[in-house]
């Protein structure tokens, strides 16, 4: 009975954290994709963007963004380029908190390695 | 030259069209925008983004709603996965009038499936194998509808993992979810529930689709000015599907996309042997 009890509420305490992190992460995408589109209309007057992302990866992407953000290269370019890069890794994070949850909450074996062998193959893509 | 407000109209009604049908926006986005002049390479690769974006929204619902068996979802996304990458991979390679020719086989194919009744309620009584039941693969859910608890055993899953390396190299290849080919697996092969099926393909696509994405962003192929106005397009328009799906007759939605198919999947075809 414990043990249900126990399984019960770490069920929850998962599917929770992982709605959390899909919605989240779609909803910062959406608001950072909207307050770019927003911010380039109202500075240029159209909705056209001429410029190509170059970054390569996904953690070129973030790294370029960063360096944007800090050096007060604001434009509406980095609230567009934040807002994929958002959407992009949210999936990411999706799996790394699955990972987590595998190794250090449930102790599984089989799946912390299953979910290991799709975040290293992931990051392997992205980096 | 596309307009924004034609980008975001276009990512509208595919977003929507597409969570009526269960079928996901790239299959309208993706032929209406080559018609509209633009290339299908990186239409493909804005379309996979986009598929990242409906899949996170309708997964986060599903994950909530305690449907969704994250163990089934874990281990296929190993295959998937790999799937994904190649399917992407391939598309870079391949030239424009074969991308055209697969993806206008795969709208017919889509037709074909959708006119077959193939999601009949089955009484059989399921008896789980070994590596499935080795795999853990069970769970529950309350049904709503049903006002009961279904228990549930996947089996087969020695079959349905190499199935979903097909699945994941579809969506890769052609920028969708590929999440009907998905559904279809969890269902015929590995015996989920209808629910359960849905909602597991809903988390696995967005994994999916991020490999094949990290392939096309690699190769400079996404473009954000058609990736900004398409990803907020698809997402609210695939939000407003949802919101009025109950209201529509299924007969009339199924109908509705069975026309939407086979128009496109004609035209690609005609477009790719014609040389793109």
């Amino acid at each position: 009975m414990e043990e249900m009890k126990n399984n019960s509420s770490h069920r929850l305490d998962m599917e929770a954290i992982i709605g959390f992190v899909l919605q989240t992460g779609l909803f910062l995408s959406l608001g950072f994709l909207l307050s770019g589109l927003g911010w380039h209309f109202i500075r240029f007057g159209n909705l056209q963007f001429n410029y190509q992302i170059s970054s390569g990866t996904l953690w070129g992407l973030w790294r370029d963004n960063f360096h944007l953000f800090f050096s007060a290269g604001w434009r509406p370019r980095l609230l567009i380029n934040m807002g994929m890069a958002i959407l992009i890794t949210t999936p990411f994070v999706r799996v790394l908190v699955s990972f987590l949850y595998f190794c250090f909450i449930q102790q599984n074996v089989k799946y912390t390695l299953f979910t290991l062998f799709v975040l290293l193959a992931l990051t392997y893509n992205l980096i | 030259m596309i307009t924004f407000p034609i980008l975001l109209a276009v990512s509208l009604i595919a977003g929507f069209i597409g969570s009526l049908s269960g079928m996901g926006g790239g299959v309208i986005l993706i032929p209406v925008l080559t018609f509209l002049g633009l290339d299908i390479k990186k239409v493909i690769a804005v379309s996979i983004v986009s598929v990242i974006a409906t899949s996170s929204g309708a997964a986060a619902a599903y994950v909530k709603d305690r449907l969704t068996n994250l163990k089934v979802g874990m281990f296929l996304e190993v295959f998937t996965i790999i799937g994904g990458w190649t399917g992407a991979l391939l598309t870079v390679r391949l030239s424009q009038s074969s991308l055209y020719i697969l993806f206008g086989s795969l709208l017919l194919i889509s037709w074909g499936l959708l006119l077959v009744k193939l999601r009949e309620n089955s009484s059989e009584q399921i008896i789980q194998d070994k590596f499935s039941s080795w795999l853990e693969l069970e769970g529950e859910y309350y049904d709503q509808a049903l006002s009961k608890t279904i228990r549930y055993k996947a089996v087969r899953a020695y079959f349905g993992a190499p199935l979903m390396l097909l699945a994941g190299l579809l969506a890769g290849l052609l920028g969708i979810g590929a999440g009907a080919v998905k559904v279809l697996i969890h269902d015929l092969v590995m015996k989920l529930p209808p629910k359960v099926s849905t909602s597991t393909s809903n988390l696995i696509i967005g994994v999916t689709a991020l490999s094949g994405a990290s392939v096309y962003l690699a190769k400079g192929l996404i473009d954000p000015g058609l990736a900004a106005p398409v990803i907020v397009g698809v997402s609210v328009g695939a939000f407003s599907g949802t919101r009025i799906l109950n209201r529509l007759k299924n007969e009339n939605v199924r109908r509705i996309f069975l026309i939407i198919l086979i128009v496109f999947g004609v035209e690609m075809i005609i477009r790719g042997i014609n040389g793109g």
